[in-house]
């Protein structure tokens, strides 16, 4: 067995995991919001072209966490990492675990501000304009913690490594993928509860909408703080820890 | 297959420095600008009381910035619709490209959506050290407390690297898709409803979260 065949059993076996897991997540946000909006449509039926065209934009981005994972997989599978040594094999692990989980948060998470969106147009069709603007602009800010799984993957995957190998590194690089991964989950929902609990706001009222996104953001920023330091902690394993 | 994620490049020497060129994106880029301008001028020359379809088409989508950055920003000063309109019509034209065949999205080259990332991020600092005053400004990084500086500085940068690849991951997530989907199915029906999806459908989704979070982004600056 040579390096060569180390390296595509482990871009195979890491894109499993990538796209296996990083389906999860994004199917239930968009199954919460898929419910929500049939009973919405249930309680305000004159609104059903407004609510199902929220709920189709809704969706698409609630779905990009898990199109991020699937370009990761894709990337592992159909990319040629012929040269490389020990390191580059694990790397490739650490890049599908480091995406692949970090997608769940971000995918359940996004979906939430979907749901209650198309529940506030049901309650309050008038101010269709600022809800769905205020749920785009939360669910996107939602997903960051998945942009930054998916950087971590990327980085890992193109990072050319030193010859020598020792097992600390080794070591290291897979908490990279770690820390990334399981770190991008919490703050992807908690970011995602925050712009539902926006949306609801917006629709009960609209004039303050301005004031609403803004605390929402804050509100997101904080919370997302700590995928930020998963984040410091992956570029501290990659780059800085020998 | 081979070639995903491969970006035409152009490679030479100039002066003793060896020069890069993502050639198609340049070009594409200028073909988008060129047809925004002669759009514009197109529609500005002969303005009529009875629109063309054209100058209704245009003053649709300036009516409707007007409102949202006056809205977001809570005040009539329309300094900066000029800039989110230019943003957002620039990458919808961006997105809506790779339909075209053999033209490519310029978005799907991290280094257009990360200049202009950078841009919104330097107009929104920019625009806080104005109306805030440097001290001010600068006491915001101190919040809530001392030892959270380089946080909120990390915070700050983080945010060009989300919204940037945010929109170059889902463009570039949809091309690649594209490109194995039609690959699987020899390139039978399937593609044009993708190019549907994922070059009109998620490229005006995207080009709008781009432009409303530059906004917002700017918006947080110059409140309080």
């Amino acid at each position: 067995m040579n390096i060569a065949q180390i390296i595509d059993a482990s871009a195979f076996f890491s894109a499993g995991i990538c796209m296996g897991t990083g389906a999860v997540g994004a199917a239930i946000g968009e199954g919460y919001a898929a419910g929500e909006a049939v009973n919405s449509i249930s309680i305000q039926p004159k609104a059903s072209a407004e609510i199902l065209k929220t709920m189709l934009v809704s969706m698409a981005i609630a779905e990009s966490a898990s199109i991020f994972a699937l370009v990761v997989a894709i990337l592992l599978l159909f990319q040629n990492f012929t040269e490389g040594n020990l390191y580059t094999a694990m790397a490739l692990i650490s890049a599908g675990i480091s995406m692949g989980i970090g997608a769940f948060g971000a995918g359940v998470g996004s979906g939430f501000p979907g749901g209650t969106a198309c529940r506030g147009i049901a309650r309050n069709p008038r101010a269709t304009t600022q809800i769905s603007t205020n749920m785009l602009v939360g669910q996107a800010v939602a997903q960051t913690p998945a942009i930054f799984a998916m950087l971590v993957a990327f980085i890992l995957m193109y990072k050319s490594y030193p010859s020598t190998i020792t097992i600390t590194y080794l070591a290291a690089i897979l908490g990279a993928g770690i820390s990334m991964g399981f770190g991008a989950i919490g703050p992807g929902i908690g970011g995602g509860i925050a712009a539902a609990s926006a949306a609801e706001g917006v629709a009960k009222n609209p004039e303050v909408s301005n004031i609403l996104t803004r605390i929402m953001l804050i509100g997101q920023a904080v919370s997302q703080s700590t995928s930020v330091y998963a984040l410091v902690i992956s570029f501290v394993l990659l780059f800085v820890v020998k | 297959m081979g070639d995903i994620g491969k970006i035409l490049q152009l490679h030479f020497t100039l002066m003793g420095m060896n020069i890069t060129l993502n050639i198609k994106t340049i070009l594409m880029s200028w073909l988008i600008m060129a047809s925004l301008i002669i759009f514009s001028l197109l529609v500005t020359t002969k303005i009529r009381l009875v629109p063309t379809v054209l100058q209704s088409l245009a003053e649709t989508i300036v009516q409707a910035f007007d409102k949202l950055v006056a809205d977001t920003l809570e005040s009539n000063d329309r300094k900066y619709f000029p800039f989110i309109t230019a943003l957002f019509m620039f990458l919808l034209l961006c997105n809506y490209i790779g339909v075209i065949p053999g033209c490519d999205e310029p978005t799907k080259d991290l280094n257009t959506p990360l200049g202009l990332a950078i841009l919104g991020f330097i107009i929104a600092h920019y625009s806080g050290i104005r109306y805030k005053g440097i001290l001010k400004y600068a006491k915001e990084y101190l919040e809530p407390f001392f030892i959270m500086a380089p946080l909120n500085l990390i915070g700050e940068l983080a945010k060009v690297i989300s919204i940037s690849f945010r929109l170059f991951g889902n463009i570039m997530g949809g091309s690649i898709i594209i490109i194995v989907v039609s690959h699987l199915v020899y390139s039978l029906v399937l593609p044009p409803f993708l190019y549907a999806f994922f070059g009109i459908f998620v490229g005006t989704v995207q080009a709008f979260v781009f432009t409303m979070l530059s906004l917002v982004y700017i918006a947080l600056q110059i409140k309080e």
